[in-house]
């Protein structure tokens, strides 16, 4: 599921993330990989959405983040 | 190790502070360098160059505060200048600045540095907010684990920095590259059979430090230029092949792209070496700033809570900013008078007192409220707000076209153009940022508010306040239109996607703020001594010359001037001394104000009052009056604007389109209000 979807407080995994070259290289660069693990702090049905990724974070437009697939974490 | 003093260094070192926004880089370097800096930009791009100088035994060392980056791959001009310039083999060491509560992310760059192969030093910084929120760091085990000296710091507050730059000194001397990182097996050897085709080049040997960085960029399908070697050399194009197959291999083994295994093994190795030298606080349970993001971020108050505090901002600096401005402004009266009682009449006196005294003295009136103003912005900033403020405009933003991030510059437009056009150096899309410029002048510069003063005072009586709030307002909503059009029909192209970082919150100290406060507001000083003292001087010549002549009477120079624009501004209510005022606010807007005395007979010694009066039986009437402060706010940027948006955008092109479309629409915005107002019998 995108990472727009998730809920508040929830945990998830970061599965893939499509996107050009650059902003894949970029999302790596401030901490967010495919493969780690990410909480959403702020997601709402519209406007931006903040993720905590390795102790950092990152304010992600809605664009961007729905092209972050994840999968949620049990818990 | 002591080295007699006679084996001095031949010259300087050079030290260079490489470290993520954020990371406290800029606060280290201010400790480092004190007040000995020195900002410029870096040769070719728009990217800030800091540099200063600290003591060292045997003389002094330059200190390079590169470019805030988060990784060296050179996807942005910040990361080529920080990366060509530790290649460039200029530094003797490059100090990592880290931040401690924040390592994982923040060892990816460190990381890349290492492949750079350059002597290296990492400064643990914010090692107390670390330890706060329960982060415990073995700085030997780190250390031995990246074969780099550690040095825990709280730049801050000063703490750590004498044993940070003594570790750094003592690199440089020795000169030692760290232990290339392991990445495992496949990524190591696919290094390692790249490596071996790059020793075959000649000058090999000089470049040994560099082949682990020089072999993961070939990798990833970047490629490196050669010293020495032409770009279609037949040498290198084997090892480009060589590269090629290693990455296919590579790909073919791991089943993911070349740069997505590097990635992957990179912050694979960082994970080691986090695992083994970190303890976690046990509950990673949300963080101080977490809560203040709670109800800064609300749903429903973020917005509320952002106007307010622009709206504080404001009030601040006008309310605050008054008392000074009245002492100076009384001051430069006082010495009007006095240079008027001492000099006899005739033409130098009147150059002194009404061109020059007159002229810089009015603007820098407006001096205390822009060091205010940028004082609050710094705060802002510092703070980590601004990255929030960004984030919950981008929402609005984005109707206008425009990137969150573009809020910051348009903030700071209201305190002064130039360091607004400046500020659009944090978007990263090219066509985000020209759009920003372009409209940046929009806001209402503090230089402009005299003239909105000036007139609104004399023609509005107790409604002046409100008058000259919809002239903020109006520039508001100009800039939204403007923006949307060139977004939709000139500059078009994919929006950039928001990806921003937001920086814990921390408490600004006073010595950043101090810096980043000067830094902007000398702009505006130096622009009051050097365009707005000589547009004064021309002003006042010609409106005294030829000699005999009426002083600003209509055989001047200024008056034929004005009697040939006359035509152009007619339609907008508008005569000649009009005309005359805003072709001089064209060197800067505040001229306008001391033009129209010059031309109003009014004397610097006289003040704003009586140029009021004079204004008020004049032939301008409040609709008029409105029109010529819309006309102020729209048409062309002052001279300092024009020639930030020259380096800024890299050519005369975009100065050049911004004053024709700005005086444009200035003129029809004008001609609406004036003509739009008659029609509806308010004239």
């Amino acid at each position: 599921m995108p990472l727009t979807a998730l809920a508040p407080g929830q945990r998830a995994f970061v599965t893939a993330i499509s996107g050009g070259h650059g902003m894949r290289r970029r999302l790596a660069s401030m901490g967010l990989t495919t493969g780690c693990e990410v909480v959403a702090l702020i997601s709402r049905g519209q406007g931006p959405v903040v993720v905590a990724v390795r102790q950092t974070r990152l304010a992600l437009g809605r664009g961007i983040a729905s092209r972050i697939d994840v999968e949620p974490l049990e818990g | 190790m002591t080295q007699p003093a006679t084996e001095a260094m031949p010259r300087d070192l050079t030290v260079a502070l490489a470290g993520n926004p954020n990371s406290g880089k800029t606060s280290l370097f201010n400790e480092l360098t004190g007040s000995r800096q020195h900002v410029g930009n870096w040769p070719g791009v728009t990217v800030e160059r800091k540099e200063g100088y600290r003591r060292t035994a045997s003389g002094r060392a330059r200190v390079i505060d590169l470019p805030g980056t988060y990784s060296l791959t050179a996807s942005s001009p910040d990361e080529r200048v920080a990366r060509d310039f530790i290649i460039s083999g200029e530094s003797d060491v490059v100090i990592a600045v880290v931040d401690a509560s924040n390592l994982e992310r923040n060892l990816y760059l460190v990381v890349q540095l290492i492949e750079l192969g350059t002597p290296l030093v990492v400064a643990l910084n914010m090692s107390d907010v670390a330890e706060d929120r329960g982060f415990v760091i073995n700085v030997d085990k780190l250390s031995e684990l990246l074969d780099v000296p550690v040095i825990p710091t709280c730049a801050h507050v000063g703490e750590g920095v004498e044993p940070l730059w003594e570790a750094a000194l003592a690199q440089a001397r020795e000169a030692r590259a760290p232990r290339p990182i392991r990445y495992g097996r496949q990524i190591d050897e696919a290094i390692e059979t790249v490596q071996a085709s790059l020793l075959q080049l000649p000058g090999a040997a000089t470049a040994e430090r560099r082949l682990v960085w020089l072999a993961m960029s070939l990798l990833v399908g970047e490629e490196p230029a050669w010293p020495g070697l032409a770009a279609d050399d037949p040498a290198l194009a084997r090892v480009r092949s060589t590269a090629r197959a290693a990455a296919r291999h590579l790909e073919e083994v791991t089943g993911d792209t070349a740069e997505a295994v590097i990635t992957g093994g990179r912050y694979g190795a960082i994970q080691g070496v986090y695992r083994e030298a970190v303890d976690e606080p046990r509950e990673a349970g949300p963080t101080p700033s977490d809560r203040i993001d709670r109800v800064l971020l609300h749903r429903v108050w973020a917005l509320p809570i952002l106007l307010a505090t622009v709206a504080a901002m404001f009030e601040l600096t006008y309310v605050v900013g008054e008392y000074p401005s009245g002492w100076i402004g009384e001051g430069v009266a006082a010495l009007g008078g006095c240079v008027s009682a001492w000099m006899p009449d005739g033409p130098l006196r009147s150059l002194l007192v009404d061109g020059v005294i007159g002229g810089v003295g009015g603007v820098l009136v407006f001096v205390p409220q822009i060091f205010i103003l940028f004082a609050i912005i710094a705060l802002l900033e510092d703070s980590g707000y601004m990255a929030r403020a960004a984030f919950v405009m981008d929402r609005v933003m984005h109707r206008m076209r425009l990137h969150g991030k573009a809020f910051i510059p348009m903030v700071m437009g209201f305190g002064c153009n130039v360091p607004a056009i400046m500020a659009t150096r944090t978007l990263e899309s090219p066509r985000d940022r020209l759009v920003t410029i372009l409209v940046a002048p929009l806001m209402t510069c503090s230089a402009r508010l005299p003239v909105y003063a000036l007139i609104a005072g004399a023609l509005f009586g107790p409604h002046a306040g409100l008058a000259i709030f919809s002239m903020y307002v109006l520039g508001v909503v100009l800039a939204a239109l403007v923006a949307r059009i060139l977004r939709h029909h000139v500059l078009r192209g994919e929006e950039e996607p928001f990806v921003m970082e937001l920086p814990p919150y921390h408490r600004p100290t006073a010595k950043g703020i101090a810096i980043h406060t000067w830094e902007r507001g000398k702009l505006f000083l130096q622009k009051a001594g050097t365009v707005i003292l000589a547009g004064s001087v021309i002003m006042w010549c010609l409106s005294a010359l030829p000699w005999g002549v009426e002083v600003a009477g209509p055989q001047s120079y200024a008056g034929q001037l004005g009697k040939a624009l006359e035509p152009a501004v007619r339609p907008l209510g508008l005569e000649w001394q009009e005309a005359v005022a805003l072709v001089s606010g064209f060197v800067a807007k505040e001229i306008v104000v001391s033009t129209m005395g010059v031309l109003y007979g009014v004397g610097a010694e006289a003040g704003d009052a009586e140029l009021g009066r004079a204004i008020a039986s004049s032939h301008l009437t409040p609709l008029s009056g409105y029109a010529l402060m819309a006309f102020v706010l729209v048409y062309s940027p002052c001279i300092a604007a024009i020639a930030a948006m020259r380096r800024e955008t890299g050519s005369w092109k975009w100065a050049i389109i911004a004053v024709a479309y700005l005086t444009a629409l200035a003129w029809v915005v004008a001609f609406v209000i004036f003509q739009g107002g008659r029609l509806l019998g308010l004239g």
